[in-house]
């Protein structure tokens, strides 16, 4: 089935236009440069064996321990933190979306509060709290031992949780209540129609949210450098491998191996479970009035949702106080030095550029060529599609060894400038943008442009005032999504910063993993701020500007 | 309406062809360099370099180890301009490799000669050497006496209380690896490591980690190098140092430019002026040792140095870090 909202239609169908024909030519190039060719270089390299191409290196990943070893802890960390995280949005979103208990508002914030701030920035708060001579220590003189999988499982479902709660919370929101009143006025009990009709109905939506978090958590890099006490997960010993020991082939094996699952997961994504329709039933729902719930569901749930925020709360408060400390714990004096950073300072500005860069060219980018996808109908739609789904697929050590390979000599020798950090954060993020126009065009019925056309309006001007307008929210998605994870991304950058070029998120790594932990909480407060407050701005901006594109913040 | 559409297209291709080439374009006054500088000397020595020669410094620190894999990866094109503060045994493999460009600074006259390269390749501004930290507070819990000798770290009572650098990334660690079998021979290097191996409860990516994971009390023993140890000592850590025994080796931290660079005279400059008396001052306030005669540091050890080779340890990395890797991956 097609996905537009009518067949190609002769008179509208426009393939013909010599500037939707030049644009799509021109993001084909662009996509097959730099998400293509920076993946399929990794892909030859992970069979080159002195200078011929062999199996051998894979037979090698095999044979030794310590090479397979770590696919089965980053697959077997995935399904815990997956599993995990399920059951928290669960219960969070349950928490929020059906009962009356108070703190509402406080949970779902501080739910939410891990998508504006770097990603291990829970394995950074856990070792103050938890390491062997943290907080827990100081109090009760019980040391716990949070390097390895506890730390791991932890930073992961905590930094992960935003994601999963909020796909949780749609599919919860979305099912039908009176599916709910029915069971109950046919006398099933409270726990019978939880797990009989709410968790049955609930499973396609948990499903697809826990693909996507698995991703998440198999590509995650920071968390497993922090925390993880050398235990071996792929991300991160594909950059040793290539960092470490400068072993390229067995390092390009490591990102082959760990884009296939993110490939696998995508597909089912994208084919499979893209309608969702057998979620609930379609039509409007019936307000049900909302039923008392049992303290025996409704107390546990609550207990959980609680506990997690708290934790994440605490770690940001931990955080705060570390920063603002000489030396938390050892030396409680408050003090600001932490904050005067010259190379601090100076990471943050790079990091604000090249993420607003960045969101720029990608929301326009991604807005336009889902525009073409959708309206235009080009030749080989899907497969124009899943290329650009690949940056988003692929895992972020993947596409920076890729960059390396592709940029560091000629013809195209951009390693050590901003751009090729811009192209990369661009490019991995492009779908986001697209997949959110793609969606919004379907929404949009085809006959105001069609007007448009007839009066007499050609296709740039009817693109521009009569489409553009209407997407400005999935623009408006776009936009922040790349903002935001520009501001915090590592695992692909790590590779492609040079003198001049630091990122605060990696600055914030480094002084992390050196130690010095009073100036990496304070770059990781002052990140967090620079995201609130921009965030904050756009919102004022798109309420007092008379731009149609901006409405959508 | 036509000529609008060309017009968007022309604009959008024209404004990715400035992205992909413009941006870094090259600047007289630029000198970007790697550093192996621990966060905390980095800013004033840049600081001091860059007052001392106008030159604006771009810097970005990585483990040493981590830094030659760059180079490597690199070569021929370097990204950086300079490289200040690396182990000379990387200097030797980077210089090997022809990635250097020479240069006879008139300015090194005062330094001795053992401390730069007789064809200018190199220049040793300072040196470290690899020591044992202790938390004192953690010992004294425990009433255990500190270690004094390699030897005395591979008792089991220390079993998962070590923390020490891994030597693919950190230079610290290479230098600790190639000092075992410089004291104790190849195959004793090997048993030794091996048994410390058992001990050891993580290996950290940087030198420096292990003396600050000591220092707030994760681990009781670390091997670092000696100002990851003083800097915490008198930052009111409970930390201790300990220059094992049997003596330990050190690095001659060096200088170099390398030879794509694109500012040769703002990095003969600052070659200049790294072996000026002004700016081996103000390394003495951050560094144990400077090769300025006559300069003294704050901080005075007379730690027992074993006659280190660096060119055995450059021409032997890749051998040693292959069984390395085989015997201690996990």
């Amino acid at each position: 089935m097609t996905r537009g909202s009518s067949a190609r239609d002769p008179v509208f169908g426009m393939r013909r236009d010599p500037l939707f024909i030049g644009l799509t030519v021109f993001m084909v190039v662009l996509l097959c440069l730099f998400v293509v060719y920076p993946v399929a270089s990794v892909l030859v390299a992970s069979f080159r064996e002195e200078g011929a191409l062999s199996l051998k290196n894979y037979a090698d990943f095999f044979r030794y321990a310590y090479y397979y070893k770590s696919m089965v802890n980053s697959l077997l960390l995935g399904l815990v933190t997956t599993s995990i995280i399920l059951i928290v949005a669960f219960a969070l979103s349950y928490v929020v979306s059906k009962t009356n208990l108070p703190l509402k508002p406080f949970l779902r914030m501080s739910a939410l509060l891990p998508l504006i701030s770097p990603p291990f920035i829970f394995s950074l708060a856990l070792v103050i709290i938890a390491g062997r001579r943290g907080l827990i220590y100081h109090f009760t003189g019980f040391s716990p031992s949070i390097y390895g999988w506890p730390g791991l499982i932890i930073a992961q479902v905590l930094s992960f949780l935003p994601l999963g709660f909020l796909m949780v919370n749609n599919v919860l929101q979305s099912l039908d209540p009176s599916l709910e009143d029915a069971s109950r006025d046919l006398g099933a009990s409270q726990v019978r129609t939880l797990f009989r009709i709410i968790v049955p109905l609930s499973l396609p939506g948990l499903f697809k949210a826990g693909l996507l978090v698995f991703i998440m958590s198999l590509a995650d890099f920071g968390n497993p450098m922090l925390i993880g006490g050398g235990l071996p997960i792929m991300a991160t010993d594909a950059y040793n491998l290539w960092i470490g020991e400068q072993n390229m082939e067995m390092a390009a094996v490591f990102c082959i191996l760990l884009i296939i699952p993110s490939i696998f997961v995508y597909v089912i994504q994208n084919y499979f479970l893209k309608e969702g329709s057998f979620v609930t039933v379609s039509g409007h729902m019936i307000a049900s009035e909302r039923r008392k719930i049992a303290w025996y569901i409704q107390y546990p749930l609550y207990g959980a949702a609680l506990v997690v925020c708290l934790t994440i709360i605490s770690c940001f408060a931990v955080i705060f106080i570390s920063s603002v400390t000489k030396l938390f714990m050892i030396n409680n004096t408050l003090t600001l030095e932490h904050f005067s950073s010259y190379s601090g300072w100076k990471a943050l500005k790079t990091s604000f550029t090249v993420s607003g860069i960045a969101a720029v060219i990608t929301s326009f980018t991604s807005i336009i060529f889902s525009y073409i996808l959708v309206r235009k109908k080009p030749i080989a739609r899907d497969a124009l599609e899943f290329i650009a789904l690949l940056g988003f697929a692929v895992p972020g050590t993947v596409m920076g060894i890729g960059y390396i390979i592709v940029f560091n000599k000629p013809p195209f020798m951009i390693t050590g400038t901003l751009a090729i950090i811009i192209l990369n954060i661009s490019f991995r993020e492009f779908p986001v943008g697209l997949e959110a126009g793609i969606g919004k065009l379907q929404q949009i019925d085809i006959s105001i442009e069609e007007a448009s056309r007839d009066l007499g309006a050609n296709s740039i001007k009817t693109f521009v005032r009569a489409a553009l307008p209407l997407m400005s929210s999935a623009f408006a998605a776009s936009f922040l999504y790349t903002f935001m994870v520009g501001m915090i991304t590592i695992s692909a950058v790590i590779f492609l910063i040079a003198p001049g070029t630091n990122l605060a998120s990696l600055l914030i790594l480094r002084l992390a993993e050196t130690g010095n932990i009073g100036k990496a909480s304070a770059m990781a407060v002052m990140l967090t701020l620079v995201v609130l407050v921009s965030l904050m701005l756009l919102r004022v901006l798109s309420k007092q500007t008379k731009m149609e594109i901006l409405k959508g913040f | 309406m036509k000529k609008k559409g060309a017009f968007i297209l022309m604009v959008f291709i024209v404004s990715f062809l400035c992205l992909g080439t413009g941006i870094a374009n090259a600047d007289s006054h630029v000198i970007k360099y790697y550093t192996d500088n621990d966060e905390s000397e980095l800013d004033p020595f840049a600081k001091a370099i860059s007052k001392g020669t106008g030159l604006k410094l771009e810097p970005l620190r990585l483990s040493s180890g981590e830094a030659w894999a760059r180079v490597d990866a690199e070569a021929p094109r370097v990204g950086a301009d300079m490289h200040f503060g690396w182990p000379l045994s990387f200097a030797i493999m980077a210089k090997e490799k022809g990635l250097l460009m020479q240069y006879k600074s008139p300015a090194w006259k005062a330094i001795p000669s053992q401390y730069k390269d007789p064809d200018g390749y190199w220049y040793g501004w300072s040196y470290w050497f690899a020591c044992i930290g202790v938390n004192t507070k953690l010992l004294k819990e425990k009433g255990y006496s500190a270690p004094r000798s390699w030897k005395d770290l591979l008792d089991p009572k220390w079993k998962g209380e070590i923390v020490m650098p891994n030597p693919g990334t950190s230079g610290t660690a290479y230098l600790t690896v190639s000092t075992v079998m410089q004291l104790f021979g190849e195959d004793e290097g090997w048993k030794y490591l091996e048994q410390l191996n058992k001990n050891v409860a993580q290996y950290t990516k940087s030198g420096s980690a292990p003396g600050q994971l000591v220092a707030q009390g994760e681990y009781m023993i670390g091997i670092t190098w000696d100002q990851a140890v003083e800097k915490r000592k008198n930052e009111g850590y409970p930390i201790e140092m300990v220059i094992p025994a049997e003596g330990t080796g050190y690095v001659l931290d060096i200088a170099v430019i390398y030879k794509n660079t694109e500012n040769p005279e703002g990095a003969k400059k600052f070659i200049d002026y790294v072996g000026s008396k002004g700016f081996q001052q103000e390394v003495a306030q951050y560094r144990s040792k400077v090769t300025y005669p006559g300069v003294e540091s704050l901080v005075r050890f007379d730690p027992k140095l074993i006659d280190y080779d660096a060119k055995w340890a450059a021409d032997n990395r890749t051998r040693i870090m292959s069984t390395w890797k085989s015997r201690f991956a996990q």
